[in-house]
This record gives structure tokens, sequence and C-alpha cells, in this order.
């Protein structure tokens, strides 16, 4: 008869891990759209690295007058 | 009486043919507005503050609420047809909504930007009617310390707000600060900061102020940045209602949009852009078709359109509950609530509800106004756009001028709005914005009254600023409101250059 060993701790440790990044890229994301939000009310183009974090092509906003 | 009837009975008093006319011309204005690029709610509100002093205060009210919600509603009309956002929270729609035009699916992308709208503006208000009283439950049991508090909150999450430099935000602010002390100190009858002139005696006055920076200041900034190219509208081609696969595609945008777009504008340092970022880059993750984005993704128009105007919505919950504005609009609405000597907050809940429900009232009722204006009307909006800039901001000066020379007939008071007018200008070309001016003018005298209030209680002991958990919350929050974003910002930097970086190699 074999027995299963359930393998908690590295599963919590996989799941604190997963929390962690989603909050990261969270708290990225949300960086990149004050930074944006700031820009656009000071009437300045935002940074191309805050729009690539939104999912906005730079390029495309560059057309945008 | 329970919520849900308060809002009934604000409902049946919003229903006033006369508030009713007031409701219409707020939302055709604010429309109007939100079409023209450069012109918004903010500006709008404020040349009406010197014309609507003598009128009823509900009417006036609900008319620069209208005013705010049309602003959101005409913006998207630009953006998709233009590429123009007339508002700075339309910018997103103006990324998908114009490749959306441009592919002959104009109708769809205004369509779904009007439905938006509405939903998002009837989520969000009925979330403003059941959210209010249990923020001003909170709020009536503030003594003076508490409400000075409250002011400093205001303060610091204004300045660090608004712009990209909480050093000059806070620079604005103590400008708006100083201007407070010209006049008569309250508490000892002083004058201060008058330099002799007797018309200063009375204080300067928030509509002047407003007028001078917002329109003048506007004015001026436009007319230095000289002639742009001309703008080419594109027609709206074929229908304008949806088809069934874009109203499949809409509705959950729809209802993640106002979702996000709501908390966001209630925050004190919110804003509507914000929140229209964060509803695209959720749009993006969620869509089936991620690889339509920035081709025209309707998506990418349904999600920030309501998320923007759930902002609005949101703004208004710190500005009727605790007298907080988290934008420039609700910085001159709280000037307007003043001038009709009204101190919005949670006591203006206890003793004048029924204006306060008929306002709340009045938000849904020119939300289904919008929406009819807003489609059938498209083609009248965009002909608006024809109209010579330099027409329209020559009109502008003048109404300027003449609402305030009307309110007050003083050649003092006219040299101060062409003198506040440059300085404004001035603000504008160096990157310091005007709202916490204007903050610091309505807030200030009324933070140094609950000020000495506090310390006279206590007599002269400062630690009964941070003695009573309510206010040694708000200094904390305040705190935070002023260190939170400077690290989010220098993170997000950090990490988006590490990105970049990476990407590079």
């Amino acid at each position: 008869m074999t027995r299963t060993v359930a393998h908690t701790r590295p599963q919590a440790g996989l799941d604190l891990a997963r929390i962690g990044t989603a909050l990261r890229d969270f708290f990225t994301v949300v960086a990149a759209a004050i930074d944006a939000s700031r820009a656009i009310e000071d009437g300045k183009r935002p940074s191309d690295a805050a729009l690539r974090q939104l999912g906005i092509n730079p390029a495309s906003f560059t057309a945008v007058r | 009486m329970g919520t849900f009837d308060l809002l009934l009975q604000g409902l049946a008093a919003a229903l006033d043919p006369m508030l009713l006319l007031y409701a219409l011309i707020g939302v055709t204005l604010g429309t109007a507005v939100g079409v023209l690029p450069g012109i918004g709610p903010a500006l709008t509100v404020a040349l009406l503050l010197p014309v609507t002093y003598g009128l009823d205060p509900a009417g006036s009210l609900i008319m620069f609420a209208g005013i705010y919600y049309g602003g959101m509603y005409g913006g998207s009309t630009t953006s998709i047809l233009l590429n123009t956002p007339g508002e700075s929270a339309s910018v997103i729609t103006a990324l998908e909504g114009n490749r959306m035009a441009r592919a002959g699916r104009g109708g769809p992308a205004l369509a779904t930007a009007a439905i938006g709208s509405f939903v998002a503006g009837l989520i969000a208000t009925l979330g403003l009617a059941f959210l209010a009283p249990w923020v001003v439950k909170f709020a009536l049991v503030f003594g003076p310390r508490d409400y000075f508090a409250l002011m400093v909150l205001a303060f610091i999450t204004v300045s660090s707000a608004f712009g990209d430099s909480t050093l000059r935000g806070l620079t604005s602010l103590f400008v708006g600060l100083a201007l407070a002390c010209v006049g008569i100190d309250q508490l000892t009858g002083q004058a201060r900061l008058h330099f002799g002139v007797p018309q200063l005696l009375d204080g300067i006055e928030v509509t002047t102020l407003a007028v001078a920076m917002f329109a003048v200041g506007e004015a001026l900034f436009v007319a230095g940045r000289g002639n742009g190219a001309p703008d080419e509208v594109i027609a709206v081609r074929g229908s304008v209602w949806m088809t069934r696969a874009d109203w499949a595609r809409s509705w959950r945008p729809w209802l993640r949009g106002s979702f996000i777009g709501f908390p966001i504008g209630a925050l004190p340092a919110g804003g509507a852009e914000i929140g229209t970022f964060l509803s695209y880059a959720a749009e993006k993750r969620l869509a089936r078709h991620p690889e339509e984005f920035g081709q025209g993704a309707i998506e990418g128009v349904a999600g920030p359109e309501a998320a923007n105007n759930a902002s609005a919505a949101g703004t208004l919950v710190p500005l009727l509950t605790l007298g907080l504005p988290s934008t420039a609009t609700a910085a001159i609405m709280l000037a307007g609530f003043q001038q009709f000597g009204l101190q919005p907050g949670p006591l203006l809940f206890a003793t004048n509800p029924q204006l306060v429900w008929s306002l709340i009232a009045s938000l849904l009722v020119a939300n289904a106004m919008l929406l009819v204006l807003n489609l059938p009307l498209v083609g009248l909006w965009v002909r608006l756009l024809t109209i010579p800039r330099p027409w329209l901001y020559a009109g502008i000066l003048l109404f300027a001028t003449l609402g305030t020379i009307g309110a007050n007939p003083s050649p003092v008071e006219l040299a101060m709005l062409l003198a506040f007018g440059v300085m404004g200008y001035g603000m504008r070309l160096y990157g310091y914005p005007i709202a916490p001016v204007v903050v610091g003018l309505i807030l200030g005298p009324m933070a140094e009254q609950q000020l000495r209030r506090a310390l006279s209680i206590a007599q002269g002991d400062v630690t009964t600023l941070v003695s009573s958990p309510v206010s040694a919350g708000l200094l904390a929050v305040a705190a935070l409101a002023l260190v939170v974003p400077m690290i989010l910002r220098s993170r997000g930097r950090g990490r988006v250059l590490a990105q970049v970086a990476s990407d590079a190699d």
C-alpha cells in the first residue's frame, strides 16, 4: 500500500508567489496609469514605458492630437 | 427615512419643470463644451458662476452637475471623429474609437460610447445615492479638529494629485492660501494684506479668481500656442446602431468600466483619466481578441468611456459628503455651492436634504437626457467643430469679462481678473496646476477657522490636533496621500525603466 504525502507547503508557497506577482503587476499598472494621467492633465504626452505597461502602442498614441 | 425614499422624494422634486429646464441647459452646454477641444466643464462652470449669482441655487447646481456629466459624454464625439480628445479623460477613446471610425464603424463607436456612458452614469449615480448617507453618518461626529484634518487632507490630495510634481502642486496651493489671507480676519476683525485698497477688505472673490484662471488664462494659453493643423473630421458612415456582436462585446466592459471608474473617482486623489487607463488595460487583458486592440476594438471604447462617466459621479461623493474636491471641476462646483451660502459636507445633508437629494436625482434625469442628446444629434455636435477657435476664445474672454463686471462692477475687480488671468497663463506655461489655487482660496479660510476653534477649545495645546482618532486617522491618510504617489511614481518609473532596459537587451 502506498501513501500519498500531501505537498502542502510548496503549494502554499507557489500560491503566495503568484499572489505577490499579481499584486506587483497590479501596482505597476496603477503606477503607469497615474503617470499617464498626470502627463495628460499637464498637456504632455505620457512616457512610452507607461503606455506599454497599459497595453497601449506608443506609436498609435502619437497620432492622437 | 431610507435612502430609497429620499431618492424618490428627490426625483419628485427634480421633475419640477424649472429644474428639468436647468438640467437640460446644463447637459446641452456640457455636451457642447465636451465636444470642443480645449474647453472643459471646469472653464464653463467658472464662466457661469457670476451669471448664476442671482438664480435659484438648486437649479444652478443641477445645471453645473449637468455640465460636468455632459462634458464626459461630449468628449467621446471629438475623440472618435477627430482623433482629438474633447476632454482629457477621453484620450483613450481616441485610440480605438478613431480607428473604428476610419474603418467605417464610427456609428457603433459613438453608440457604444453613449450607451456605456449612460449605463455607467446610472450605476455610479445610484452608487452615489447609496454611499453618500454612510459617509455623512461617519462625518457627522466631526469636531473642529476633525474638520481641520479633513481640510489638510483636501489640500494634500489636491496638490499631490494635480500635475506631475507634488512640489508644484503645493506651490499652487500656497498661492491660493496666501490669497485667502487677503481681507478681514474672521475672528479678530483685523484687516490683512489689503494694501490700502478698500475693495480688497472683502477678500478676493472666488468667482473672479476661478474665471480668471480657467477662462482668461486658458484663452491666453491657447492663443500663445498659435494655429494648429486643420482638423480632419471623419464622416459617420453607415448605421449608428450597434450589431448584436457589438452589444455582446460591449456590455461586460460597460459594467467593468463602471466598477473601475466609480471608486477611483470617489477617492480624494482620483481623477477620470486614471480610471480610463486602468479600464483599457483591464479590457485588453480580458479580451478574447487582444490583438484587435490598437486596430479598433470596441471594448477599448466601451470600457474607458464607462469608466470616464462613472468617475464623474464618483467625484461627487467626496464633494457632497465631505466638501472635498478631487478634480478641477469639483473645485469650481465647490465655489458654486459657497456662492449660494451652502457648504457641501455632512451638515448640508442634515440642513438642506431636499436640495442634495434633488441634485442627486437630477443626475439620473440628466443621464437619460444625455443619451437622447448624444446619439441622434451627433451631426449637430460635429458642426460645432467648424467654429473657428479665435471666435470661440474671443467669445469666452468677452463672456468672462462681462460676467465678472456684472457681478462686481469695479475697476479693481477687472484689474484682478486680468492679473489673475496672466498669472494663470504663466502657471499653465510652466506646468503649475491651477486647481490647487482655487481650492486653497476656498478652503483656506475654513481651515483657518476650524484650526483656531480647535486650538481655543484646547487652550493652545497643539496635540489636540492628533488626539482624536478621526483627526489622527485623517492626518495619517493625508501623509500617505503625499508620500504614496511619489513612491508609486518612482517605483513605477523604476520598474518600467527596468523593463525597457531588459527589452532593449
